[in-house]
């Protein structure tokens, strides 16, 4: 059966990408509720095919005849980061029990609820937002429609708004870390988070649950951080630890007038008192083997949708390893392949391990000669560089390219006696190409990790 | 009067239920029964140029069949198309320990992409078992009459006897002709020395034309679908089955558990849809669970859990440890390979041993058409270098998957967990290798390696892997058919001695495991029950 959804939070992060990926042929109607059209309508892909809605949570009026041709609510709408308590509580508590209302008012049967893993917090000092939101959670679980509340940990991908908060942390000259670091963050996906949404909409799960949902692994925040620093910024882990409770103290004495300039709320910290894990259960361990790994959500992974001089560097590497491997120049075929894998988000081949990785990358993209030298390195060094894994990812599609896979299925031409003198020849050249490459990419592999200890001692 | 209600598909279900309906009985069989859509008839060469998009054809959507350096998984080569075989189902939760297992919730079960391989069971092999050769031989006859087993009367005969069905072999391809010809020129030693021997495989892939179904056409691409229908898979019988009129299929569903009642006798079963999770209740005469043996455990211990809030434990969990030794064959370095040939095993080599059970067997697949990129990345050379290198060598190349028996011992087991915020339930398994296998691998992979060598062939040590247990997905042994006992056992029927009218025909009750593919004996065994007990 087609689902008839309404929406809101639609221009929001998570309700976005949401919208992206929901499959517009298994929805009889899909209905957004917004407060800036022109914010929405700037996100083409998102609002095709979606009845938009401009009005607010708290007037009812403006939605509420959309509402009655709808069977079910997805309510992403929040405040979220920084905020004054009673705005929290006017939109998150007050705008959920309005919107509850006039679904049931209009006959809407089913009503899903994002909410957030911080309602569980043990440790919920001046978070407003987490009291405000597990409010609202009382609310709709006591409003009698069938529900599902959703409570999501970190949500990690481009631009996530708390992720982004942590890597700007990351990304100073030595990290700063509130509190010991050992509390457990349980990142989720964007994507993951969007798929389980849909999934629950899409199999009409009601039953009144409150499912928490996370990634598939569990890390110290301060592993997180520092991943973050290492995959985005290229920085080895320097970090410095904060006393979390004097500075909560301070931020909430200061909040009541200066919470306009301060960079952050005490509430907010609350992430660093508490473990972000969830209780496992059914519905997570059924995603759990689809989800993404912790680091498709930290990185910024080259998209085809980003400028044109990433995608231009794509096709001068690919064509530079087709020549390499093969000796030819790839098809447009090829290069659209190579191209399409490393636009997808859990791409794994497009993530350097750290700044030595990073480095073979732009040396093997150099020259012919330097790709060689760097894939000789590697077959000893460095097996799991993202070089290698490049090079592996080109030939999968070579070998499955009408055009190339011939050459790769064929012998070289000669007697056997000439054949086995090639492939020593060939071994030969191999072994010449590692001993180049030996002493100056291992001495900077050395330097690059005696400066990483160094760092970390430092710390 | 009530159906006798089958769960599951896959390789014992659909024997046993194609018996029970030649026999007259009603069968409802209830399944979740995923499909694949036919694959194009086309050599593997013609699915590189014909297909639209031969990169998503063989690599999959997102990639999935792409294997990069740094996947720690196990790598099963299994083709995109076949993602429907194995992909979970989320209500079907899983925590592992020391064991890797994959599930089905196809229509066919795992068969569906078997590599075919018929080995029927011994009077050694069927030591521990209350039965012996002689009760299964008939179905092992009947089943090769009804798939089609390709195979012949040669030095592995004192391994896999001899029964009626056998169709001719199929052509070999060139490398699997120099290997048994190198046998052969070395046989004496290879026998007296070694104790190996070395024949051709019994596969259930058809060397003529059989029931409606194709000869072999060597097209190369077994791997991603036979078009022909020429290898043998479960689905195929389950087509004959809904011929009958006295067989309704219900797909779509999942066992959950069933109800008992007084008499210990089951009176319905309870399923969930796969699709909008509502539950439905089938009324039961008698209950045939076949639905492998790990899912089969859990509907047993589901329902009992349900019954009486008792949450067993089922130990004696049975899987064959399995060695993949690559080699070259110097003798074919620089030749160039047939692409259209057939894909899987056309060779064995058996190492024999004073007590039967300690057997081992080498499944030879020599390389022609597969996924290159994971074996050329496997090479420790550059890339490039490797590339070429194997190129030269492809024909050269050959993969031997050792097999090993096992035993039931009490430390492996199943489990039940109880999810404390929903209730549901999770399956636990916990396996622990014997305390002497690294001692027997060690051993049995120097004797493979010298036998290899004797062969012409090179097989490097740092190239041998030990596969995680699980990844032979032969499972088995968790409710043993035993002359006597009580608790969770089965009578020699596989009729179970907890309940009058619950039969498990699936490898749940084999109380060993030889080192033998034990799918045959799965759908002879089946059979046998129909015949004998219904």
């Amino acid at each position: 059966m087609k689902r008839a959804v309404f929406i809101t939070g639609g221009s929001g992060y998570v309700g976005t990408r949401l919208l992206q990926r929901l499959d517009r042929t298994r929805y009889s109607r899909i209905v957004c509720l917004v407060r800036d059209p022109d914010a929405f309508g700037s996100n083409g892909s998102a609002m095709k095919g979606v009845d938009v809605v401009v009005g607010d949570l708290d007037t009812p009026a403006s939605y509420r005849d959309m509402l009655r041709c709808c069977d079910t609510v997805v309510h992403l709408a929040a405040v979220t980061g920084k905020a004054r308590p009673a705005e929290y509580f006017r939109v998150n508590s007050e705008g959920t029990r309005t919107l509850v209302e006039a679904a049931k008012s209009q006959g809407v049967r089913n009503f899903l609820y994002v909410s957030t893993i911080a309602v569980k917090y043990t440790k919920q000092r001046r978070y407003f937002y987490a009291h405000s939101k597990k409010q609202a959670e009382d609310i709709v679980a006591d409003a009698g429609l069938s529900h599902t509340i959703l409570r999501p940990t970190l949500v990690t991908g481009p631009g996530a708004p708390a992720a982004e908060g942590l890597a700007r942390m990351a990304k100073a000259g030595v990290m700063p870390v509130f509190g010991d670091g050992r509390v457990e963050v349980q990142p989720i996906f964007i994507d993951d988070l969007a798929d389980s949404i849909l999934s629950i909409v899409e199999e009409g799960r009601f039953r009144g649950e409150t499912i928490e949902l996370g990634g598939p692994k569990i890390i110290s925040i301060e592993e997180l951080m520092v991943r973050i620093r290492r995959v985005r910024f290229g920085k080895s882990s320097r970090t410095v630890h904060l006393p979390l409770r004097p500075i909560q103290t301070s931020l909430g004495l200061l909040e009541p007038l200066f919470l306009r300039v301060l960079p952050l709320s005490a509430g907010q910290l609350a992430l660093f008192a508490n473990d972000s894990t969830i209780a496992t259960n059914a519905f997570f361990e059924g995603r759990r083997a689809l989800m993404k790994d912790i680091e498709a959500g930290l990185g910024t992974p080259i998209s085809l949708t980003k400028p044109e001089s990433d995608v231009a560097e794509l096709e001068t590497e690919c064509r530079l390893y087709c020549r390499h491997l093969i000796g030819e120049t790839p098809n447009d075929y090829v290069v659209e392949k190579y191209a399409l894998y490393h636009s997808r988000n859990d791409a794994r081949a497009t993530l350097a391990e750290d700044r030595f990785d990073s480095l073979l990358l732009r040396l093997s993209r150099i020259s012919r000669l330097t790709t060689g030298l760097v894939d000789a390195y590697t077959s000893v060094f460095r097996k799991h560089s993202v070089v290698r894994k490049k090079l592996v990812l080109l030939l999968a599609i070579l070998e499955c390219t009408p055009s190339s896979f011939p050459k790769l299925d064929s012998t070289d031409e000669g007697s056997r006696p000439w054949i086995c003198a090639k492939m020593l020849a060939r071994a030969a050249g191999y072994g010449l190409r590692l001993v180049l490459a030996t002493p100056p990419l291992g001495a900077l592999h050395l330097i690059q990790r005696w400066v990483g200890r160094r760092r970390g001692r430092e710390s | 009067m009530d159906p006798v209600v089958v769960v599951g598909s896959g390789a014992s279900g659909v024997h046993f239920t194609l018996s029970a309906l030649e026999k007259g009985h009603e069968v409802l069989m209830l399944d979740v029964g995923r499909r694949r859509s036919r694959p194009p008839a086309a050599t593997f060469n013609e699915l590189k140029t014909g297909v639209s998009d031969p990169v998503q054809f063989f690599l999959g959507e997102n990639f999935e069949a792409l294997s990069l350096p740094g996947n720690d998984s196990e790598y099963y080569a299994f083709a995109p198309s076949q993602n429907h075989v194995i992909s979970g189902l989320d209500d079907f939760q899983l925590r592992t320990s020391g064991f890797n297992p994959l599930l089905s919730f196809a229509a066919g079960g795992l068969a569906e992409i078997w590599c075919a391989g018929c080995y029927p069971l011994t009077d050694g092999d069927l030591r521990e078992f209350p039965i012996d050769h002689s009760d299964l031989a008939p179905f092992y006859e009947k089943v090769a009459k009804r798939i089609g087993i390709s195979g012949t009367d040669d030095d592995m005969t004192r391994f896999y006897p001899l029964h009626d069905g056998l169709l001719e072999p199929l052509a070999l391809d060139e490398h699997s002709q120099v290997l048994l010809r190198s046998y052969y020129r070395h046989k004496n030693k290879l026998n007296r020395k070694h104790r190996c021997y070395m024949g051709r495989a019994r596969i259930a892939t058809l060397s003529r034309d059989l029931n409606g179904r194709k000869a072999c056409s060597y097209l190369g691409r077994c791997r991603w679908g036979c078009p022909t229908d020429s290898i043998y898979v479960p689905t195929l019988t389950l087509s004959e089955c809904l011929a009958h009129e006295n067989f309704t299929y219900v797909s779509g569903v999942r066992v959950s558990h069933f109800l008992s009642g007084p008499g210990n006798r089951i009176h319905k079963v309870v399923a969930r849809s796969v699709s909008d999770d509502r539950q439905h209740e089938f009324d039961v005469g008698t209950l045939v669970l076949a639905a492998g043996t790990l899912s089969s455990s859990k509907i047993f211990m589901d329902s009992i859990y349900r019954a009486t809030g008792e949450r067993i434990t089922l130990h004696g969990l049975l899987d064959n440890r399995q060695i993949l030794m690559p080699f070259v064959n110097l003798n074919l370095i620089g030749r160039q390979f047939d692409p259209e040939t057939y894909q899987y095993q056309q060779l064995v080599i058996a190492l024999d041993a004073d007590d039967p059970q300690d057997r081992s067997y080498g499944l030879v697949t020599t390389l022609k058409t597969a996924l290159i990129h994971p074996i050329v990345a496997s090479f420790p050379t550059s890339m490039a270098t490797a590339l070429s290198m194997f190129r030269n060598i492809h024909a050269a190349l050959a993969m031997l998957n050792i097999n090993f028996s096992d035993h039931r011992r009490d430390e492996n087991q199943l489990s039940l967990e109880v999810d404390g915020q929903n209730g549901e339930t999770r399956l636990a398994i916990q396996y622990r290798p014997d305390a002497t296998e690294g001692e027997k691998i060690q051993r049995e992979t120097k004797r493979y390696r010298r036998i290899l060598r004797q062969l012409g062939c090179i097989a490097p040590s740092n190239a041998t892997h030990v596969r995680p247990m699980g990844a032979s997905v032969h499972y088995a042994g968790t409710i043993p058919m035993t002359e006597n006992g009580a608790g969770p056992t089965t009578d020699e029927t596989c009729r179970s001695r907890d309940l009058e009218n619950l039969y498990f025909v699936d490898g749940t009750t084999f109380p060993s495991l030889p080192a033998k593919n034990l799918t045959f004996t799965l759908m002879a065994n089946a059979a046998r029950v129909a015949e004998v007990a219904f």
